[in-house]
């Protein structure tokens, strides 16, 4: 289910890409097909990643108002200090004390996957927010690509691994312990 | 003796010494170990804070003509891509690395 989500996102952001190749679109329309499709494959994996991460600590079903409650309380700060303190990004787990604490061993075969996604985060934040920097038909390629191969990838990964890394997802969404 | 020199905190000398360390890093490596010449014509490397204030290092990277002839090439530079971003991050550890792919070097 939440992999058809992360794919229908994506086809979105094809097609928005593709939707910038027509040439009669004026400079604007084509910075605006650009962005959204950069910011588009972005979403294409945080839908993929927030649905799984609910689906795996939630038993409610998928639509239940729980099962929403969770999807919404991961963002993408908590997002990324979970990805950084994989990467071994330590700074992260000693600044801020709510960070999920020393990384297992076996979580760092997701080290390319969250490397990837990381840069999708900065993609997204560089489309959608930086409008004096213009965006080029390649950022937006590379976006595609980025965003393909993560999906890719996080389908491969093992049930364990993706159960485990839900954990420190909702370590991260806890608030810390009194 | 007063010095004119503006008055920073601890905090933000240690950030800026940091961030050019990193920076530093990065750009040994890519002396040292050059990005593939058939894919990549020219790189830079920047700094920038995202918008949670965490330090990102960017490596903008030009493609050669060759890298985007085709669809299996530019495969090809874009997985190549995510390989520099890998060596980026074990050469600088405690920041955000990227790569990215442009069209020309940033003004």
């Amino acid at each position: 289910m939440t992999h058809q989500i992360g794919v229908a996102w994506l086809a979105a952001a094809v097609l928005l890409r593709q939707q910038a190749d027509d040439p009669s679109l004026d400079d604007n329309l084509l910075q605006a097909c650009l962005r959204r499709s950069i910011s588009t494959a972005h979403y294409a994996v945080f839908h993929l990643i927030t649905g799984d991460f609910t689906a795996l600590v939630c038993v409610e079903a998928h639509e239940s108002p729980v099962a929403h409650r969770l999807r919404r309380s991961l963002n993408h700060v908590d997002l990324k200090k979970v990805l950084a303190s994989l990467l071994g990004s330590l700074e992260y787990d000693q600044k801020k004390g709510s960070g999920p604490g020393p990384i297992s061993m076996p979580l760092q075969c997701m080290q390319a996957l969250a490397e990837t996604f990381i840069w999708l985060q900065k993609a997204r934040e560089a489309a959608d927010y930086a409008f004096d920097q213009p965006v080029d038909a390649l950022q937006a390629d590379q976006a595609l690509a980025n965003a393909e191969a993560v999906i890719s990838e996080w389908q491969l990964l093992s049930p364990d691994l993706k159960q485990q890394f839900a954990q420190l997802l909702l370590l991260r969404v806890m608030p810390n312990p009194r | 003796m007063t010095s004119s020199l503006p008055k920073h905190s601890r905090h933000v000398i240690r950030r800026r010494l940091r961030r050019s360390s990193g920076k530093q890093a990065l750009e040994r490596w890519l002396v040292t170990e050059p990005p593939r010449s058939d894919l990549i014509a020219s790189y830079s490397v920047r700094t920038y804070s995202d918008r949670d204030g965490d330090p990102v290092l960017s490596i903008d990277v030009v493609p050669t003509t060759d890298a985007l002839s085709d669809a299996e090439r530019r495969r090809r530079l874009f997985t190549y891509t995510r390989e520099l971003t890998h060596q980026a991050w074990r050469r600088a550890p405690g920041y955000l690395n990227v790569v990215n792919v442009v069209s020309r070097q940033p003004a």
